[in-house]
């Protein structure tokens, strides 16, 4: 239950600032994502809100009542959503500024979330609110005090909002990242029919499994989001070294905002063991040489210990926000770009002999003597590329050293789709399937008892429903015979009817898309799923578990054991 | 005026010498110890220049920590945007963008980045779509929308912005040779990193009425626009050192000299034949031959050539007037000689 004030200070009268909120025709539009607003009467309005809290977009009609009007003063009303199952309530509040000639204008609100979600969407929709509040009231100040400016939020408040923002991304980055899947890769060519994998892949890891983790979210506020107090080289620098310690195989780095290449220059410094790599970085928006000469510096410096994750995100992500052209399907674009890195690399390795490329999408023809950097010790780079789709997996088989599935790959459609699709490009290439690092990041849902883990299952049908609701991912509701339960996903988003649509996530398909247990039984319940097809796991860890270093570092021995 | 230093030597330098990790954090260290306003890191000899930039800001305070230049086109804006915001935000506002565009060739066959269009126009709208980005990191919200014949900026999910930073204001910083990039940096830059084949007397005809004209039509005033100035130095402790130099610089040269984009400064110097001979020897790789085709009175008229002792009063004779921060890629041999470089940065500042 969200609750928030924020207040501007402002150098007017207080007649002057009552007049204009006086008419909330004059104030409504300038509410973060205002859409329209009709008055009904004097007391009660219908406001259209749309609201974007991490990658989820939602438009909420909200019925506003005044309850309370204080000349000169005070405007309080209550709210209720028409759409969706919030309540809460509001005050806009005026007064003298203390020992100034101005006036304060004070923005109060509280939402509150009903329904089956309501716990986990009032943790979520803080910053929303907080912000919502900021906003309006800043607004309101400018519009009428054009020279009012805002001040810094106060240090705490920033802490807060990043540590719950933070803690969202932690949860959606990995999956979201995903979305590089672009449905034109689907298009390209048809899925093979789905075949058995072969016995020996099935057998691969039961023993032992490589385990990995995020490098730059290991506590709320660490990397992404408003807190430069708590950012920084140093913070990497500790937080890496912590991982090694607890016995991580490996560290990875997501690109939500942030380079993902820089975190891993501080690592390599401040680790001697884990590798390091890029989970994902997306390929498009940097050219090969570009992507080749990182790496190549990062592999020299870390002694060995980089690979290169490549993903390429969908057209609107590269058209829109990374202001790449998207000339063409994703797929051979990327085959194109994996042939490129290497033939620099070759090139890096033996400058003697250059290995140029020229592709329909790529050119590599030129490497004057200084621009080459010449042989390193340990030069080949292991390239691993995110896929779900067939044509990705392929291509992971025909040409690259590891695979980084999305975690909405269930057993099942890993085993008979994806590793299918790897051994038939390894076999294409004359490779054995072994030779492909097989990284799996699995849902996970968790907790110290099964009353945490039951709690924890609501936040996980949303992001389920979420990503379901996406055509891109309707291959694997099709593999288990749910295309119906996608459609429906997909219609109730189209509606905005999202607080419906984990009502669709079964706990037959729960089940199917995580590993449910308490944190005693969860690492064998997942090697007991995963051990046979998986290499490398993803463990993402919650704030709970980050807590908590004997936890990790258990499960990483189990993982090992 | 300000002085700064290469982190790294020059490719073209006797022992070309490319530190790992432990050798720039311990250069950058020394850098500032010694008095240094700044590093420079180019994009040169085949590495990335962010890296090095990101370890000089992890051992250093005070210094400023730039990228002179990094490639433009092959980074797409909002690559170049992460990076330069989380640069900004890890040295607490000591970092600065130098972006330049490199030439076509190199562009297409070695980047394998397309070269859709003149570079200048299209820097121009880079630099813009840059802003754009940045104001959106900063405020939040939806994005900046800008939208251009090159490049376009129209989506940020809260999910995918940054956040804000204390330093919001990124200094950017574009490499030229010619009168349109000058312009560009006269009318949206804080700072412009002339080539280092620009002699003083191109710089006074040509480069410093090209950024004028830019700032009178944005109207800003020319200091908004930062002078940084990469010159070629030949030198030594004594006469025979300076000698063993010269083929190297002589190299580095004639390479410049053999791109076509550069043919204003040596026209202004009466040099462009030479630098028509050079071009069919640089497609061969012809590299010894260039170097002869290049004569001492040649390297003296674009390279500042001095002893250890001379050269930071000869630098300062020769820019002096112009130049507002000086960047030195020092050879190994100076930067060892501990007494030879406060001297040399206490001459220049």
């Amino acid at each position: 239950m969200p609750e928030v004030s924020y207040t501007a200070v402002m150098e007017i009268p207080r007649p002057t600032v009552w007049d204009f909120v006086r008419d909330m025709n004059n104030w409504a539009p300038l509410a973060k994502g205002y859409q329209t607003h009709e008055i009904l009467n004097d007391r009660e309005s219908i406001w259209t809100i749309k609201g974007e809290v991490g990658p989820i977009s939602r438009t909420t009609k909200f019925h506003i009542t005044i309850t309370e009007w204080v000349e000169g003063e005070r405007v309080a009303f209550t709210l209720e959503g028409l759409n969706e199952p919030i309540t809460g309530e509001g005050a806009i509040l005026i007064s003298d500024s203390d020992g100034e000639a101005g006036t304060d204008i004070r923005g109060d609100a509280t939402l509150t979330f009903g329904g089956s979600l309501g716990p986990i969407l009032n943790q979520l929709i803080g910053p929303w609110v907080q912000q919502g509040a900021d906003e309006l009231v800043t607004a309101i100040a400018t519009t009428l005090q054009p020279t009012y400016v805002r001040p810094s939020r106060p240090f705490f408040l920033v802490r807060w909002i990043s540590g719950a923002w933070n803690f969202v991304k932690s949860i959606v980055s990995a999956p979201f990242r995903g979305a590089e899947e672009a449905q034109e890769a689907a298009t390209v060519e048809p899925t093979p029919a789905a075949t058995p994998a072969p016995d020996a892949q099935i057998q691969k890891g039961i023993a032992h499994m490589n385990v990995e983790t995020l490098l730059v979210t290991l506590s709320p506020g660490q990397y992404a989001g408003a807190t430069p107090e708590n950012t920084g080289p140093a913070k990497i620098a500790e937080t890496a070294r912590q991982l090694e310690a607890m016995g991580f195989d490996g560290l990875t780095t997501p690109e939500t905002g942030h380079d993902p290449f820089l975190p891993i220059a501080i690592a390599a410094e401040h680790t001697t063991r884990v590798s390091l790599g890029t989970n994902v970085a997306i390929a498009f928006p940097r050219t090969p040489m570009v992507v080749a000469q990182m790496a190549w510096d990062l592999q020299q410096w870390s002694g060995g210990r980089f690979n290169i994750g490549l993903g390429t995100q969908v057209k609107g992500h590269n058209e829109r926000r990374y202001s790449a052209p998207w000339p063409s399907p994703p797929g051979p674009r990327m085959r194109e770009y994996v042939q490129c890195l290497k033939a620099i690399f070759n090139t890096f390795k033996n400058p003697g002999q250059p290995d140029y490329f020229s592709g329909e999408h790529y050119q590599f023809t030129l490497m004057p003597p200084f621009f080459n950097p010449g042989p390193i010790e340990h030069p080949d780079i292991p390239i691993y590329i995110s896929a779900l789709n067939p044509y990705m997996a392929r291509l992971a088989g025909e040409l690259c050293d590891g695979l980084r599935l999305h975690p909405l790959a269930t057993l099942g459609y890993t085993k008979e789709v994806v590793i299918a699709a790897v051994e038939a490009g390894a076999k294409k290439a004359g490779r054995d399937v072994s030779d492909i690092d097989l990284v799996g990041s699995p849902f996970i849902i968790t907790g110290k008892d099964d009353a945490e883990v039951e709690a924890n299952k609501a936040m996980m049908k949303q992001q389920i429903a979420f990503y379901a609701s996406t055509r891109t991912y309707h291959r694997v509701l099709e593999f288990h015979g749910w295309s119906d339960v996608g459609m429906g996903l997909h219609r109730l988003s189209v509606e905005g009817k999202w607080g419906e649509m984990p009502n669709l996530i079964t706990e037959e398909i729960l089940e199917e898309f995580a590993v449910i247990a308490t944190y005693d039984k969860l690492i064998p319940k997942l090697k007991e799923r995963w051990g046979e097809v998986l290499t490398t796991v993803f463990l993402g860890l919650s704030p709970a578990m980050q807590q908590d270093e004997d936890l990790v570092q258990g499960f990483v021995q189990q993982l090992h054991s | 005026m300000r002085v700064e230093v290469g982190l790294m030597t020059h490719p073209f330098q006797e022992n070309p010498v490319w530190p790992g990790i432990d050798g720039i954090a311990e250069a950058a260290r020394k850098v500032e110890d010694q008095g240094f306003d700044g590093i420079l890191v180019p994009e040169a000899g085949g590495h990335d220049p962010f890296l090095p930039v990101l370890v000089a800001i992890e051992h250093t305070k005070r210094i400023t920590v730039r990228t002179g230049i990094a490639v433009a086109f092959p980074r797409s804006p909002l690559v170049m945007a992460q990076l330069a915001w989380d640069m900004q935000r890890f040295s607490g506002g000591r970092f600065e963008l130098g972006l330049g565009t490199q030439v076509k060739g190199q562009n297409e066959r070695r980047y394998a980045a397309p070269w859709t269009a003149p570079p200048g126009p299209r820097l121009r709208d880079y630099v813009r779509c840059l802003k754009a980005m940045f104001k959106t990191f900063q405020e939040g919200g939806a994005p900046a929308k800008f939208e251009s014949e090159h490049y376009t900026f129209s989506l940020m999910p809260e999910f995918f912005n940054p956040g804000p930073i204390d330093h919001p204001d990124v200094p950017i910083q574009v490499a030229a040779v010619n009168k349109y990039m000058s312009r560009m940096a006269g009318e949206l830059c804080d700072g412009i990193f002339p080539h280092p084949i620009c002699t003083p007397k191109y710089m006074r005809e040509t480069i410093v009425p090209a950024i004028e004209a830019g700032t009178k039509k944005a109207g800003r005033s020319a200091s908004d626009v930062a002078m940084l100035l990469s010159p070629m130095i030949v030198t030594g402790a004594n006469q025979q050192e300076i000698e063993r130099m010269k083929p190297f610089v002589k190299q580095r040269l004639g390479f410049y000299a053999s791109t076509r984009a550069y043919h204003g400064p040596l026209e202004t110097e009466g040099y462009l034949d030479a630098g028509k001979q050079l071009f069919p020897l640089s497609m061969e790789g012809k590299w010894q031959e260039m170097i002869e085709l290049v004569s001492d009175e040649m390297l003296e008229t674009f390279a500042t050539v001095a002893t250890h002792d001379d050269l930071g009063a000869k630098l300062k004779e020769r820019w002096g007037d112009v130049a507002d921060t000086i960047h030195l890629d020092m050879p190994i041999e100076l930067r060892s000689d501990e007494a030879a470089v406060r001297r040399f940065v206490d001459a220049l500042s």
